[in-house]
């Protein structure tokens, strides 16, 4: 590594089921300009820009990063698109901070957007290949047995989904670009329609319009930005087959790995205790609990109980998904993304009304296609 | 034997949301005139741009503009009788790339006068100009650029149909597999390092990356690891909801195959004992769908604990 590297700009678009009054280029540009006035910077400082999305088919638009080139400042510079399904937000992120710590560049802006208005999620990520039977439901098709499978074998009460919506719902209010500000009681998570038996409406991530982007920089560069960096610690992309025989997809080995490479490099030993909290990539609010044991926070099996006694509420020891989560905003390739910046603002003090005040090491975390890729990092109020 | 391949295609109508400047150009040409977009050194973009793409920079304003142009460059399209070009609309600083009409290909030169023709039927989408064909030297009259214009305020989304065909081939051993299908037999193979079977049949082990050994029919009768009952309806649904899709661990394999399972969802249990249905004979083909669906085969179910590492 031949510098640090520090997040000094953070720009996000507000998010809703859809923003039409945008084009493509106006979303992104809406979170790079808040971005860049974030950092002090205009597009003229920006050494390379580096984006990342979801499925082509979402937009309908091949090579994104061909037609937002102009839209981003980044004629004449070097500019890349990253690409790791649902976990891409997160990925491109970790890309972006490797090319400052290579100190091949000085000020990189990422950004990672998603409009999902311009088709239907469930249609994108249903795809009718031919050889096999329409088995092919969505996400929330391929995450409900994995779902079955986690509370049967952990012992879960069915309340503790209902749960983490409730929680997530609750934060989002406190998160003025949250899609979703409609709060819900556990009464009403309970008694919501059945979609992909056993996740209800409720326990399901909405679909979204918008993008985020960050300013990353050098360390000489951060030292002198107006408003306080956060630091990266630390950066991992783990990633595994979707099926070979033996594997875990309730807990898999990528993301343990992801994990162990994330609390090396930040000299973690203990995550529960020297992590103030973290933004989860939790699509289906079983996945609080499942993703808790993954990064190793609590044992195997003991997740749920975290849940169930408060841990992660905003209040709690390990306050997850402050800024409401997927749970409540889900343009999906900008997800992993949001969940990086959500950490870099609680430990920047910047995080508003859903800031953890005294937070000083934060972890954004992001997973995508069939719990195969993994991204993560771990950003502190100080250098490493 | 020749790997098997099959059409694929996806076919969608995205809604693109234009915004305020495309949003103002559609519209414009909707009413059979052309706007341009205004960057903050001075040069006028057409189509219009909410920001100069050299630099990023805010644009100033929207412009109307003149219908004529001139001819920058083009290309001959025999078997059509008109000509793709770039045209540079008069007191512009960008080209426009549309259709040439009117004109044989010997006539055509750089900086030839043109016009917009429109359509008489006008959808607010860019072959509202039908095309352009060569004006008169009377024609070009206004080079002038006209009055500004306000970005649009209303959201406007343009429908996009996007139909792709793709031809999909399975691998050698996936070929085996579907073609096994077609004969009533699951094709596994076992690994000679790990000793797992995995099905369908694969060229390599997954999880060793080596070579298998050569594929073996294995039992249609398996076990229910985990399984989703599919509520939701959405676009392309091929089956009515409610319906079960399950992994099944076939007996004597150690990867689980993503199938249906028939009967009421609700009787449905993880480590529930299942065999295959397949299809009349006449029906069976290169594709898993042979099997009609696995039902429930009445015996007692296998313990959580014989499939736990399964999940």
């Amino acid at each position: 590594m031949k510098t640090r590297c520090a997040v000094i700009g953070v720009g996000q678009t507000r998010y809703a089921a859809k923003r039409q009054d945008v084009s493509l280029y106006g979303l992104v540009r809406e979170a790079a300009l808040a971005a860049l006035a974030d950092a002090g910077l205009g597009f003229e400082d920006i050494d390379a820009v580096i984006i990342g999305k979801a499925p082509d088919t979402f937009e309908g638009v091949m090579m994104p990063e061909l037609m937002l080139a102009g839209a981003l400042g980044a004629v004449g510079k070097p500019m890349m698109r990253v690409y790791t399904a649902g976990s891409v937000g997160g990925s491109t992120a970790v890309v972006a901070t490797h090319a400052i710590e290579a100190g091949r560049y000085r000020r990189v802006l990422t950004l990672a957007f998603q409009k999902q208005s311009e088709s239907n999620a469930m249609w994108a990520l249903s795809p009718a290949y031919p050889f096999v039977p329409p088995t092919v439901a969505g996400a929330g098709g391929y995450f409900a047995p994995l779902i079955r499978a986690y509370i049967r074998r952990s012992g879960a009460p069915e309340d503790i989904g209902w749960r983490v919506t409730v929680k997530d719902r609750e934060n989002a209010m406190r998160n003025p670009l949250a899609h979703l500000h409609q709060p819900v009681t556990l009464e009403q998570v309970s008694q919501a329609p059945i979609l992909w038996d056993p996740i209800n409406y409720l326990e399901t991530c909405p679909s979204s319009d918008g993008a985020c982007a960050m300013v990353l920089c050098a360390e000489d560069v951060a030292q002198a930005a107006p408003r306080p960096p956060a630091w990266v610690h630390g950066t991992s992309v783990r990633t595994e087959p979707i099926i070979f025989s033996g594997r875990d997809q309730v807990n898999p080995e990528a993301g343990k790995y992801c994990a162990a490479d994330l609390y090396a490099q930040a000299k973690i030993t203990d995550p529960l205790t020297e992590i103030d909290c973290a933004e989860l990539y939790v699509p289906f609010s079983w996945f609080e609990p499942m993703w808790l044991e993954n990064l190793g926070f609590c044992a195997e099996g003991d997740g749920w109980k975290m849940v169930r006694d408060g841990v992660t509420a905003m209040d709690g020891d390990l306050p997850i998904n402050m800024s409401g989560g997927v749970m409540s905003t889900n343009p999906i390739g900008a997800s992993g993304m949001i969940r990086f910046a959500e950490a870099a603002q609680q430990v920047r003090g910047l995080a508003g009304d859903h800031q953890i005040e005294g937070a000083r090491i934060a972890m954004g975390h992001a997973y995508g296609g069939g719990s195969q890729f993994f991204a993560g990092w771990i950003v502190g109020s100080e250098p490493a | 034997m020749k790997p098997l391949s099959a059409p694929y295609q996806i076919d969608y109508h995205y809604k693109r949301s234009l915004g305020p400047v495309l949003g103002r150009f559609m519209a414009e040409l909707e009413q059979g005139q052309i706007i341009g977009s205004r960057c903050q050194d001075g040069r006028v973009l057409v189509p219009p741009s909410e920001f100069d793409p050299r630099d990023g920079s805010e644009s100033s304003g929207l412009v109307r503009v003149a219908a004529t142009g001139r001819l920058e460059t083009w290309s001959w399209q025999p078997q059509g009788d008109f000509a793709f070009g770039l045209i540079r609309l008069d007191g512009t600083d960008s080209a426009l790339l549309h259709r040439i009409q009117g004109a044989q290909a010997s006539e055509l030169h750089q900086g030839m006068g043109l016009i917009a023709v429109f359509a008489d039927e006008r959808r607010g989408q860019i072959d509202d100009i039908d095309h352009f064909r060569p004006a008169g030297t009377d024609e070009i009259t206004a080079t002038d650029l006209g009055e500004p214009v306000p970005p649009l305020t209303e959201d406007r989304v343009l429908k996009i149909p996007l139909v792709l065909d793709y031809q999909i081939r399975a691998g050698a051993t996936t070929s085996d597999f579907l073609r096994g299908m077609a004969r009533g037999e699951i094709l596994g193979n076992r690994c000679p390092q790990c000793h797992k079977v995995q099905v369908p049949a694969r060229p390599a082990c997954t999880t060793c990356s080596v070579l298998c050994e050569s594929p073996q029919i294995l039992d249609e009768t398996g076990t229910i690891t985990t399984f989703s009952i599919i509520r939701i309806e959405f676009p392309g649904q091929r089956l009515a909801p409610p319906y079960v899709c399950a992994w099944i661990l076939l007996d004597g394999a150690d990867t689980a195959l993503l199938h249906l399972v028939s009967g009421d969802p609700e009787n449905v249990r993880m480590g529930q004992r299942v065999r295959a249905v397949w299809k009349a004979e006449a029906d069976w083909g290169p594709t898993l769908e042979s099997i009609r669906y696995f039902e429930a085969t009445g015996e007692p179910d296998r313990p959580f604990e014989e499939i736990a590492e399964h999940l």
